[in-house]
């Protein structure tokens, strides 16, 4: 059964993703609690166990594909949209340095996007394909839920702190990366994450491309980025703005 | 149509992005802002230009297949107006204060400006990922920026600059469209002088009022405050 984009084909990995979900706001909850007092030190340790966690699952899949097709596609390559993990998590959970806040941001708001994009697809992943399992749909869907996972953490801990500053820095490495998805998309003339030219994944996208044209498909792509990164951080900023001038005006009062 | 849609769009996001992202840094550098803006957009017409030449084993230069466009001689401008410091910089920092909507209405009722004619034997688009449309998109959502910019640094000049600046853009604009329809005259055959070929240039020639007005509004504004 298909509403609007969403398709709702295999139920089997509809039940798994959303029983992860749970499971996984469940683990986050449970770890802001218990970490709550801790320095930052310590609360960037979960991270830490997920990064090793996502290595090792990532290096395990291409093993797995490399032994099952015989090589390995192109775009089989960590560039897609969800392997920014591996390159953003030891950015900011190792060692503080200039990137730090900016890969936390990454970190957080694409992320949670990201998750958006795998109910609109998982519909078409069968995990029991053909009578057998099939490990990679399930690789996929464990991989965002940490993903998932990790980007509510850091929120629900504070380790990231959203102002509107940090918004330009997000749109900026977000559009940087749709740009070189397309370019290697083009040269390859394959599918790199959902940006690539005929994949029948995401149907928003497939729609976007033949109404408008791949490219421009991608440029409404990076503009729309920039609005929900502009409109996000803006309305966090507002409401903490209003919050500020709540409390100063209660403190005015308590010492008149 | 979508296309238009999506040329208007860009048009006006592309300035609205790029002026948060000053403001949020405290940028203030203008002058240097523009500098950027049309070094990028530059190389983007380059990659139109090379883009639209390769479909075409021999490409045969000039033609009306090979278009210049407004934007092409906007970009020449522009460089001149950031880089010489001379009278020959203000004059075209003055024009690109006034014409930098151009590209935009002009492609609005013109789209062969930014849509490959290229076509394979069956009748289809060579660019078949749409290309240059994205490129000239975002290259008039730089364009106008860099007017924008231009006239705020021009916003506090008197009215009988601005009434020159006027007559500097519509001269330069006028000898655009000769040059133009004269190159369509002599090398393309049956080229379609309809109603949008009309449209285009009028409607084009009246989008440089629109800035002017709004430095001329600001002008009389800022004397009703002083006065």
């Amino acid at each position: 059964m298909k509403v609007l984009m969403f398709n709702f084909k295999y139920w089997n990995s509809i039940g798994v993703l959303l029983a992860g979900i749970v499971i996984t706001i469940v683990l986050v909850v449970l770890g802001t609690i218990f970490l709550k007092n801790k320095d930052e030190k310590t609360k960037l340790l979960p991270i830490k166990v997920c990064f090793y966690i996502l290595v090792i699952m990532e290096i395990a899949k291409i093993y797995y594909l490399i032994s099952r097709d015989g090589g390995f596609n192109v775009n089989r390559f960590p560039i897609v949209f969800c392997s920014i993990v591996m390159y953003t998590y030891p950015l900011f959970c190792f060692k503080n340095n200039k990137l730090s806040d900016l890969a936390m941001g990454m970190s957080v708001l694409p992320c949670l996007i990201s998750i958006l994009f795998v109910f609109l697809t998982v519909g078409d992943y069968d995990l029991m394909q053909s009578g057998s399992f099939n490990i990679i749909h399930f690789h996929s869907i464990i991989y965002h839920l940490i993903m998932f996972g990790v980007s509510l953490y850091l929120i629900t801990t504070k380790l990231y702190k959203f102002e509107f500053k940090k918004s330009v820095g997000i749109g900026v490495c977000l559009s940087l990366y749709v740009l070189m998805a397309t370019v290697i998309t083009l040269f390859i003339k394959g599918d790199i994450s959902f940006f690539g030219y005929g994949f029948n994944g995401s149907p928003v996208f497939n729609f976007l491309y033949k109404s408008i044209g791949y490219v421009p498909g991608n440029l409404c792509i990076i503009l729309l980025m920039w609005i929900l990164t502009f409109l996000t951080y803006g309305l966090i900023a507002l409401c903490s703005k209003k919050k500020n001038k709540v409390v100063k005006n209660e403190e005015i009062k308590e010492v008149k | 149509m979508l296309n238009n849609i999506l040329l208007v769009v860009f048009t006006l996001c592309i300035p609205v992005i790029l002026f948060v992202s000053l403001y949020l840094f405290k940028y203030k550098n203008l002058v240097k802002v523009n500098k950027i803006i049309i070094i990028v957009t530059l190389c983007l017409e380059l990659l139109r230009f090379f883009y639209n030449a390769s479909f075409y084993d021999k490409a045969k230069t000039p033609s009306g297949e090979l278009t210049f466009s407004f934007i092409s001689f906007f970009i020449v401008f522009a460089l001149f107006a950031s880089f010489n410091k001379g009278k020959l910089g203000e004059f075209f920092s003055r024009v690109t204060s006034l014409t930098f909507l151009i590209p935009m209405f002009f492609a609005i009722f013109a789209p062969r400006v930014y849509l490959a004619l290229a076509k394979d034997e069956a009748g289809n688009s060579l660019d078949i990922y749409q290309i240059e449309n994205a490129l000239y998109f975002v290259e008039s959502g730089l364009v106008t920026t860099f007017g924008l910019i231009s006239l705020y640094l021009y916003k506090d000049k008197n009215i009988k600059f601005h009434m020159f600046s006027l007559l500097f853009s519509i001269g330069i604009y006028t000898l655009y469209t000769l040059i133009s329809i004269g190159t369509k005259y002599l090398w393309e055959i049956n080229y379609d002088y309809d109603l949008s070929f009309y449209l285009s240039i009028f409607i084009s020639l009246a989008s440089i009022f629109i800035p002017f007005v709004t430095l001329v509004g600001y002008s009389l504004n800022k004397k009703k405050i002083e006065g």
